[in-house]
């Protein structure tokens, strides 16, 4: 910060609190339910690298000719959009639950990092929304023109 | 929690910038999640209300993960959105509200998740 270096120095009692960019602390309830947040989260990370090995075993068992055969094009697309969607879920899920764990280990700069762990699932979670939910409606919008057309 | 405990515990500038950040992109997703569930849910009932009122268990397999899971999805990002929004009001009471619909979306993604796994894990065994 610039300041004058020939400024009286500044007295609590004229000028009040130096301000320190602080709004306040988290209180009780609100780490309880980042934690808890924390934890479903965790689960859902193990939860969606369990279903990307299981996709992975899918995708396997098709190109070995296990499965049907006009319906193994449709799980092997299915399975490549799937995977890569996983994974960026599945990382910073766990990035956000291993972050909040570090306000009960009273890491430093822990609630900053929570919040910013807390900004980047939130994007994810914004991004796939805008993918599937792009791609659900045109899914059915062409679903729609080939009802009509009658192809 | 000890008195040392809260005074490490406290949000700066740095922190609060995050969690800005956070409701712009939660509001975004609520509103992109709400968006195609009334649209699926025409394209599935529709052919159902005309049909004369057999709805298949698939259809309502559909009208579960593709319309219910997003609506309640999308209104638990909103409403987080919303008391992030009021905590930026000076309201400090709203943050911890805002946290519970955090987690609540969190269980809702779990929850999504162990049905898929459910679900692969049955066609694997089939």
């Amino acid at each position: 910060m610039d300041e004058n270096p020939f400024a009286p120095p500044r007295t609590e009692d004229l000028d009040g609190p130096v301000p320190t960019g602080d709004h306040g602390s988290l209180d009780d309830e609100a780490v309880r339910a980042l934690r808890a947040a924390g934890r479903w989260s965790s689960l859902a990370a193990v939860l969606g690298l369990g279903a990307m090995v299981l996709l992975v075993v899918q995708g396997a068992l098709v190109l070995g000719h296990q499965l049907s055969e006009p319906f193994a094009r449709f799980t092997l697309l299915l399975n490549a959009v799937a995977i890569p969607t996983l994974g960026p879920l599945v990382w910073f899920s766990q990035g956000f639950a291993r972050a909040v764990g570090g306000l009960a280990e009273e890491r430093p700069r822990a609630v900053e990092r929570s919040m910013e762990a807390q900004r980047r699932l939130l994007t994810v979670y914004a991004v796939l929304a805008l993918l599937t939910s792009g791609l659900l409606l045109l899914g059915l919008a062409m679903g729609f023109l080939a009802a009509r057309r009658g192809w | 929690m000890s008195e040392l405990r809260l005074s490490e515990l406290r949000l700066s500038d740095q922190a609060v910038e995050e969690l800005a950040r956070a409701r712009r992109w939660a509001k975004l997703g609520g509103i992109v999640s709400l968006l195609p569930p009334p649209v699926v849910a025409l394209w599935v009932l529709a052919p159902w209300a005309r049909g004369g009122g057999t709805l298949s268990a698939s259809s309502v397999a559909t009208i579960l993960s593709t319309v219910a899971a997003p609506a309640i999805a999308g209104a638990y990002a909103l409403s987080y959105a919303r008391h992030l929004r009021r905590f930026s009001e000076g309201q400090p009471g709203a943050l911890a509200t805002a946290f519970r619909r955090l987690r609540g979306l969190c269980a809702l993604g779990a929850f999504a998740l162990l049905l898929l796994v459910f679900q692969l894990l049955a066609g694997l065994t089939e």
